[in-house]
């Protein structure tokens, strides 16, 4: 066997150039198909780990599609739809659950456009409860303290825990006291003013209509809130909450630093009474629906159509403007709107995922700075030809403007490597993200873990259900890796096809390469059966030299596979993180497997794709082999 | 039949057809070659030379007649037969040579024991060579070898299976007038060895030089004076 396998390779080495090249349409389709076997492993157990490392089995998310939200959920990036704090305590009334954790998810652009920070609002109790896993980093590193002595920052080099978790603080919303009693709690965004027609007069002179405007001053606030249409309001009464648990309900006013509270019975007797500062828990507003249903809120302001409300349960957050005029003013004539982040002056304090403090070359006691870009809607002024009058006229434009921002923190702690994509993340106290970057009340998820997992479809029906909870989404987590493992199988099919084409052209070109050596050597097997070669050795020698091919084309194809993985691992990483979701870790793993069943692939590439050209070899007779060659 | 008739060929006949008409490539040919003895055949193109060549070293077969070789009927037998007749009793030498290039001078020799599945006996492949007269020159690629050394090598080549008819093509076609006297040496060195020789040519220079001469025209075998190569 060693003499024809000698041959064979004499055979092919002499049409060198011819037999590289098809060595290398082999290798190229074993190194497709390395890949992708390569990735479809290496993609599965990275989805395994990232979602095993989840914690929570359940996930509770506003609704969308269902890729967005296993995207959201594993936390590549996305379209955000958010849900409200309040679903959080909502859902907590279930008997099925057994923990439960809000999260926020803040993806931060980079300032220079090349990726995101992944910022995530956890609170820590909770979640550290889920995600036992989730452990600060332990060993020798460098931290940042301050000597004793001097005051300054010293770096100290330290062999234990790489810090520790932040520690969580409490965060108050802002406050705007109103003229009526009233307290709207939020978070104060900023200043705005708009304009009122107060009068319209006709000047008899010109014969056109004059309007005064007038100028308001607002404050900004962001709340849950809602416009109620007047038509399907019935009734509209304040609601005095005394500290000792009684409610008082009727016409509610204050005066000076005393509440009136104006009762009517059922007989309509009205009665009236004053309570002190001290024994009022809050005042609120509190109206009445058609369908009999309350809300209670904090009426902010209210047009010829609508009732605007805030400060209401379930509700959406959005930013008001609340007219200045309202707003009750401090001795000094200030309006008494405390706001609690400008006066903060502690710093945000951040725990760091692994890679993101490698790659950050951040240490314990650092402050950090993420420099980002946001997309702020900003309002424009244009000048447009009005096309009714012909007359040039300003109007006003709602657009998208980048705005960049830094965000500063102080580093508390490194968590230790995973494997999953918490290594990339960046951990806060939820309040803080909700307040810093303005999504006040928002979550992106909320994580639950059940007492019995079995009970899911019973938990999601009555989550579902409860309509108050809104636009909401239950999703197993199970279900989320089966969706992207679904999508990614799609793809799969698609690129194995390729894979198969390939295979198929390169068992083509290998039949071809070897039919038109076994044409050019007519002679030499005449010669060969001449001189005593029988049909199965020129059939065997023409096999071998297929499967010498093949062979070499699958080492090379393997060798490229291997040692362009990582480059393959980056090209996929970035066609699909514009898709969404990628694992974290190894993405394309080769195993042993995945090798040995390539080559030996190739290698029945070798032995089909030679069966036919050392057929038509071993058949021709060696007179007219040796006659047609002449 | 004599003990030491080597090829006993009777009324051997080869037809072809060509379209419509049939071509007597061979038309009843008898004639004997003895072990030891040196025969050339001698004709004009076309006369049949190539075919009888061809049918005595069971590279084809015939149409009717008998071929004896080595005290066995070859006429009917298979291809995967024939085989083993070519293993055993014939060496062959063409006038191309048909060496293959890549494969050193040695490997050459080796070929038919390849085939022949039977060990590579390196002092019998290095006494072949040597008496070939090409002692040192094994590890030499064939294509770099001389025309005269490339002829050595297949005579080794043919002679490397113990055959007791060496066929040889034109075996001086491509080589020179020295190397071609030197070549005939060597056959009846072979002869004398008990080999026969049996050699297809146009040089009647060289035939003059052999034991016994055969005349074939137009598919048959005739005397000197009817050949048409003396006129």
């Amino acid at each position: 066997m060693r003499k024809y396998l000698n041959l064979a390779y004499k055979s092919l080495y002499r049409r060198k150039i011819r037999s590289f090249l098809t060595i290398g349409g082999v290798g190229v389709a074993v190194a497709v198909l390395v890949s992708l076997l390569g990735f479809n492993t290496g993609y599965r157990k990275a989805l395994e780990r990232d979602v095993g490392g989840m914690g929570y089995q359940v996930l509770v998310t506003a609704k969308g599609c269902p890729y967005e939200l296993a995207t959201v959920a594993l936390a590549g990036v996305g379209s955000l739809r958010y849900l409200t704090d309040d679903t959080v305590a909502k859902i907590k009334e279930d008997p099925e659950v057994a923990e439960i954790t809000p999260t926020l998810m803040v993806p931060l652009i980079k300032e220079e456009g090349t990726g995101f920070y992944t910022i995530w609002g956890i609170d820590l109790d909770t979640y550290s409860r889920l995600r036992p896993m989730m452990k600060i980093a332990r060993g020798k590193h460098k931290e940042k303290v301050i000597d004793p002595d001097t005051g300054n920052e010293v770096e100290k080099e330290v062999d234990g825990p790489m810090g520790g978790w932040f520690k969580p603080r409490e965060v108050k919303p802002d406050e705007i006291y109103l003229k009526n009693g009233r307290v709207v709690k939020g978070l104060i965004v900023g200043e705005g003013e708009y304009e009122k027609v107060t009068s319209r007069e006709l000047n008899p002179v010109t014969g056109e209509f004059e309007e005064t405007k007038k100028t308001f001053k607002t404050v900004k606030i962001m709340l849950p809130s809602r416009l109620y249409k007047k038509s399907e309001v019935t009734g509209v009464g304040g609601i005095l909450a005394l500290r000792d648990g009684t409610q008082i309900r009727g016409d509610i006013s204050p005066i000076d630093d005393t509440f009136k509270a104006v009762t009517r019975d059922a007989q309509g007797t009205e009665q009236q009474n004053t309570y002190s500062k001290e024994q009022v828990l809050r005042v609120e507003d509190e109206l009445t629906l058609k369908d009999g249903s309350k809300v209670l809120g904090v009426i902010m302001n209210e047009t010829n159509e609508y009732y605007n409300v805030g400060d209401i349960e379930l509700a959406y957050p959005n930013t008001e403007e609340v007219s200045l005029d309202l707003v009750k003013t401090f001795s000094n004539g200030k309006p008494k709107i405390i706001d609690y982040y400008k006066h903060f002056k502690g710093e945000t304090e951040i725990v760091l995922g692994w890679e993101a403090a490698q790659t950050g070359f951040l240490q314990v006691g650092q402050k950090l700075t993420l420099k980002v870009k946001e997309m702020t809607k900003q309002k424009v002024k244009e000048k447009i030809i009005d096309p009714v009058s012909g007359k040039e006229k300003e109007i006003e434009r709602e657009t998208e403007m980048p705005v960049f921002n830094a965000y500063k923190f102080k580093v508390m702690g490194i968590l230790e490597r995973s494997g999953s994509k918490d290594d990339g993340f960046y951990f806060i106290q939820l309040e803080e993200a909700q307040r810093i970057f303005r999504r006040y009340k928002m979550l992106t998820g909320i994580g639950i873990s059940l007492h019995d997992l079995a009970k899911l479809p019973m938990f999601t029906d009555r989550i579902y259900n409860r309509k108050e909870l809104g636009e909401t989404q239950v999703i197993s987590l199970a279900e989320v890796k089966g969706t992207i493992l679904n999508l990614v199988q799609t793809a799969k099919i698609l690129v194995m096809s390729v894979a198969f084409i390939a295979i198929f052209v390169s068992l083509i070109g290998v039949i071809n390469t070897i039919l038109m050596s076994v044409f050019e050597r007519t002679q030499e097997i005449g010669i060969m059966k001449a001189i005593g070669a029988s049909n199965m050795d020129i059939f065997k020698l023409i096999w071998l030299e297929t499967i010498i091919i093949c062979a070499l084309g699958g080492i090379f194809g393997t060798l490229i596979a291997i040692f362009g993985g990582k480059l393959i691992e980056k090209l996929i990483r970035v066609v699909m993180s514009k898709a969404g979701y990628v694992p974290a870790g190894e993405i394309v793993q080769f195993t042993p497997q995945i090798i040995i069943g390539c080559f030996l692939g190739a290698i029945l590439l070798g032995i089909l794709s030679g069966i036919w050209p050392a057929y038509r070899a071993a058949k021709m007779r060696p007179i007219e082999a040796i006659r047609r060659g002449e | 039949m004599n003990s030491d008739v080597v090829i006993e060929a009777k009324d051997l006949k080869k037809y072809y057809t060509r379209g419509t008409e049939i071509v007597k490539a061979l038309d009843g040919v008898d004639f004997t070659i003895r072990s030891g003895e040196i025969v050339s055949i001698v004709g004009p193109s076309g006369s049949g030379k190539t075919t009888l060549m061809n049918l005595i070293s069971c590279l084809d077969t015939s149409t009717s007649g008998t071929l004896i070789i080595g005290g066995q009927d070859v006429t009917h037998l298979k291809e995967s037969q024939l085989i083993n007749i070519r293993r055993k009793y014939i060496g062959f030498i063409f006038q191309q040579f048909y060496l293959m290039p890549n494969l050193f001078a040695i490997e050459n020799v080796e070929l038919p024991l390849i085939f022949a599945k039977k060990p590579l006996d390196k002092d019998k492949i290095y006494k072949v060579i040597e008496t070939v007269g090409l002692k040192g020159r094994e590890l030499i690629p064939a294509y770099m070898l001389s025309g005269g050394d490339k002829q050595r090598i297949a005579i080794a080549r043919a002679l490397i299976n113990d055959p007791q008819v060496l066929i040889a093509d034109e075996p001086t076609g491509k080589l020179e007038l020295k190397v071609r006297d030197q070549l005939l040496e060597l056959f009846r060195q072979l002869a004398q060895k008990g080999i026969s020789v049996f050699i297809a040519t146009h040089d009647l220079e060289l035939a003059e030089k052999t034991e016994r001469i055969i005349h074939l025209q137009d598919g048959k075998i005739v005397s000197k004076e009817q050949s048409s190569l003396y006129h």
